[in-house]
């Protein structure tokens, strides 16, 4: 006489949840990549927003930001682009603002103002915060743990 | 510990400069270029070697622990410049000689034992180095080519990560 058993397992809940949090997940990130593009911009927006001055005058405040302007093409050349999913880019448009490249690093005549890598300094680690709270929202929503799945 | 916290972006700055400077004064090939404190404007073109300049630290970030002072993350862009009374000697070689040599100074333990004068507010520091003043090099990144003016001038720079302690 053979003595046979049998024990189910139904995974199907589980692998809901599995593709509830990965969907969770790629929409955190976005959103997480979007809000790091958009508070870059408005940063740089910013240091590129002083005063306006008049062509062949100098400066009031030379190599401090934010950047004086003149006809205002920098402060209205900064673009934003995804790249894809997980990136995304903060730039200069060169044909708007071809000058950008002195102005942030300088000259022999003109000092530095680094209006790009000084807003990156300074909103990184809010950037960084915000993103990562974004996604532990989104996956806890979603139903999982976040400082399991991210080991945060 | 003798940086000032309320001093801390200048007495980085300064620690630095005298670092590179210590370096510059005995060691070749430093002994062929130029430390300049800040961004090398108009009037110290005149020089007549490769300038390593040393600009402004930017703070990036606070470390907490519990129980203890919080510390800061900094970087600082340190950059070569070959220009001036010499227009470019050396070209862009003697540049990337530079700029490799910073890089090699921040990237290596050797940087710890090198040791430099230097003077914060009242107080002078002598014979410390960069661990003495509660500073750590986390990393460094580059050269980056930075486009100029001329065609003879050549400039390039690299950013130094560091955490400071007080």
């Amino acid at each position: 006489m053979a003595i046979s058993s049998e024990c189910r397992i139904d995974f199907t809940g589980w692998e809901a949840k599995s593709t509830r949090i990965k969907y969770a997940i790629s929409e955190a990130v976005k959103e997480a990549i979007d809000y790091g593009m958009d508070e870059l911009s408005r940063k740089v927006t910013q240091n590129l927003g002083g005063m306006r001055h008049k062509a062949g005058t100098k400066s009031p405040s030379p190599g401090k930001l934010p950047v004086t302007m003149i006809s205002g093409n920098l402060h209205q050349a900064v673009r934003h682009k995804r790249i894809d999913l997980t990136r995304g880019a903060v730039f200069i448009d060169k044909n708007k603002a071809p000058y950008a490249v002195h102005v942030h690093y300088g000259t022999k005549k003109m000092r530095p103002r680094r209006f790009m890598s000084d807003a990156v300094a300074e909103r990184r680690e809010a950037i960084i915060n915000r993103q990562r709270y974004l996604i532990k929202l989104k996956i806890r929503r979603a139903g999982g743990n976040p400082s399991e799945i991210l080991g945060l | 510990m003798a940086i000032r916290r309320k001093y801390s972006v200048s007495d980085v700055q300064k620690v630095i400069h005298a670092l590179i400077s210590k370096l510059i004064s005995a060691t070749s090939p430093w002994t062929s270029w130029q430390a300049v404190y800040g961004y090398p404007e108009g009037e110290v073109f005149n020089f007549s070697k490769l300038l390593v300049y040393v600009d402004t630290p930017i703070k990036t970030g606070t470390l907490t622990h519990q129980g203890g002072r919080p510390a800061v993350t900094m970087e600082i862009v340190l950059g070569c410049w070959n220009s001036g009374g010499d227009e470019g000697t050396g070209g862009v070689e003697e540049c990337d000689i530079a700029a490799g040599h910073l890089l090699d100074l921040f990237g290596d333990v050797d940087v710890y034992s090198t040791q430099f004068t230097v003077t914060l507010g009242a107080t002078t520091y002598t014979n410390k180095t960069l661990y003495d003043h509660g500073i750590i090099v986390t990393g460094s990144t580059g050269p980056r080519n930075i486009p100029v003016e001329d065609p003879l001038e050549y400039r390039r720079e690299v950013t130094v990560s560091l955490i400071v302690t007080f």
